[in-house]
């Protein structure tokens, strides 16, 4: 029979009090943080947070979240900063993680799921359809658009009916974090996203087939949205609508093939192909049926089905 | 008599020829410089102006002398061009008018402006006539003739779309017959490996059932590359046959805009010569 060491039972209790002290400090200083770079050290110091280092203390109730809960509480703190609409977290009963609520879209709810990948980092995921918005890279500051499955959720139902409005208020919400992630050097790719930046978006397949674009002239026409062949400098195709213009642009590349690009031209600034998937579901149709070809390009490779 | 005495004779003829000749290609100078767009049609070819125009029929000894200017033609036509043009496309402004390579007398002359518009026909500048496509005209003519709701592909359409809907349920049934497969050849294996199971009696005709079932179900299988393209050529075919549909819809949409109907397009193009030359005529 061993001895029993009160001493280091006491300072082996001590070391694992601590240890957890630390992580109260770390929960509190994510709560107190106004700072968004503070608030991403944080973060990342939750994230590595591992409570198996205790020896002895064990931690197991209802209140112990696992770290998709803490990235949900910080990107909710920097999302409500980023807009003047508001993103409030909600902990559903008998949940684990806590699910968003972007104010602007009151029948949807979204939550962060951790990616299958080497590299970790998580995705941000609208729970009714389970589609994705978002990959966001913690560790190697990578923030990316998922642009199919965007492109698919601002078609449900609970978006459609939110308006132009609310998408215009998310895409700005997207933006404004990704302006901020920029300053602390974050590699960011949120094709579309921004009004601002509705150019040159470029598609995923070089030299598209004619078939391509007859598809868009019949499926257009049906409308009465008229697809023309572009006149002037550049060559393509354009349909106009109302007063911005959808524009399907080629580029002559050095490799001796086509890139194409969508171009929106809007005096406004208003629009993004979103709000034109949105808007034209023909337009919506004839992009997901031709999804490899005339897709946004994107960092793809992250988002792994 | 003498060759002096044969020229004096010959002489005033010919200094009228030439004198004809001269003022000819004075008139038509004349004509360029002060932009008189109609009497430089009147000078290349006075029989069709006189005949269509004015409805007189002219001397021969009056006409033909364009000939005198042929090696210069295509830049009366790149001079006639623009106010033929602009005549074109304000009283059919649905016309796309696109120059001909190498060309400057021809234009070729397009339905609209949308996307791979089709070619109505070719423009003449220097004889103001369109040789038109006859096929377009007579699909023209059969749309405009039809119910509303009809075109002139909707029964090939529906037949596209019957044989298209029965490819893809064909294929939407992989799935199911990928599992079916599978439950069969569990059973099999079962039967092989387990005597005194299920099938310990050793049941001949249930495994031969299965074994033909199975077969079934491969060859079945096997069809679904060949499935695959057949639905990618009836897919093409259903977008070749909306697209030629589309076209011939708004080409129509265009003229009926304009004209009361197809003939009386039809018949404005063919008089072209004479509304242009009126047109001309006012100014």
């Amino acid at each position: 029979m061993d001895k029993f060491e009160t001493q280091l039972y006491s300072s082996q209790l001590k070391a694992d009090l601590d240890l957890f002290n630390q992580l109260q400090i770390l929960i509190d200083a994510l709560s107190m943080t106004e700072n968004m770079p503070e608030l991403l050290v944080i973060l990342q110091k939750i994230l590595a947070f591992d409570s198996h280092q205790s020896k002895m203390v064990r931690i197991d109730n209802d209140y112990w979240f696992p770290s998709t809960h803490w990235v949900t509480i910080a990107f909710a703190k920097i999302s409500d900063q980023a807009s003047l609409s508001p993103t409030k977290v909600v902990l559903p009963n008998a949940q684990k993680v806590a699910e968003l609520h972007f104010s602007e879209w009151p029948n949807a709810t979204f939550r962060f799921v951790q990616a299958p990948l080497a590299a970790g980092g998580y995705y941000l995921v609208e729970t009714a359809q389970n589609l994705r918005v978002l990959y966001w890279d913690i560790a190697h500051k990578r923030f990316y658009l998922d642009t199919k499955q965007f492109a698919k959720l601002v078609q449900t139902q609970a978006v459609q009916l939110a308006g132009l409005d609310a998408l215009d208020i998310f895409q700005k919400r997207l933006t404004a974090i990704a302006s901020q992630f920029t300053e602390i050097a974050y590699d960011i790719d949120l094709p579309g996203i921004d009004a601002q930046k509705q150019v040159d978006l470029e598609m995923l397949r070089k030299d598209l087939s004619t078939n391509i674009l007859d598809s868009l002239f019949v499926l257009g026409a049906k409308q009465q949205f008229i697809l023309k062949r572009m006149t002037g400098k550049k060559s393509g195709a354009v349909i106009t609508i109302g007063e911005v213009s959808l524009r399907l642009t080629t580029h002559h590349i050095n490799d001796g093939h086509v890139q194409w690009t969508y171009d929106i031209i809007d005096d406004n600034r208003d629009v993004t192909i979103y709000t034109l998937f949105q808007q034209l579901p023909f337009f919506y149709q004839w992009y997901s049926d031709h999804l490899t070809g005339v897709g946004l390009k994107d960092k793809r490779e992250v988002f792994v089905d | 008599m003498t060759i002096k005495d044969t020229q004096t004779i010959l002489q005033p003829e010919l200094v009228n020829q030439l004198e004809r000749k001269i003022s000819y290609l004075r008139d038509l100078q004349s004509a360029i410089k002060n932009n008189q767009i109609s009497e430089v049609y009147q000078l290349i070819d006075l029989h069709k102006f006189n005949d269509r125009f004015k409805n007189i029929s002219s001397e021969t000894s009056m006409a033909q002398l364009d000939y005198l200017v042929v090696d210069i033609k295509k830049d009366i036509a790149a001079f006639l061009a623009p106010e033929l043009i602009n005549y074109i496309v304000t009283n059919f402004d649905f016309l796309t008018l696109e120059p001909v390579a190498d060309n400057a007398t021809l234009y070729d002359v397009y339905l609209g402006d949308w996307w791979d518009h089709r070619q109505l026909g070719t423009l003449n500048v220097l004889t103001v006539t369109l040789t038109g496509n006859d096929a377009i005209i007579s699909e023209l003519l059969e749309t405009s003739e039809l119910p509303v709701t009809e075109t002139i592909n909707t029964t090939k359409i529906q037949e596209v779309k019957k044989v298209i809907a029965g490819l893809e349920s064909f294929l939407a049934d992989n799935t199911k017959r990928s599992l079916e497969l599978q439950v069969i050849e569990d059973q099999l294996s079962e039967m092989a490996t387990n005597k005194s199971g299920l099938f310990g009696r050793s049941d001949k005709v249930t495994r031969e059932a299965l074994e033909k079932k199975q077969e079934l179900l491969v060859a079945t299988q096997k069809r679904v590359p060949e499935v695959e393209e057949k639905l990618n050529k009836q897919q093409a075919y259903l977008l070749r046959f909306e697209k030629e549909d589309t076209l011939r819809q708004l080409e129509l949409q265009a003229i009926l805009a304009h004209f009361v109907d197809v003939p009386t397009f039809i018949t404005e193009l063919q008089h072209i010569y004479m509304s242009y030359m009126a047109k001309l005529d006012q100014k």
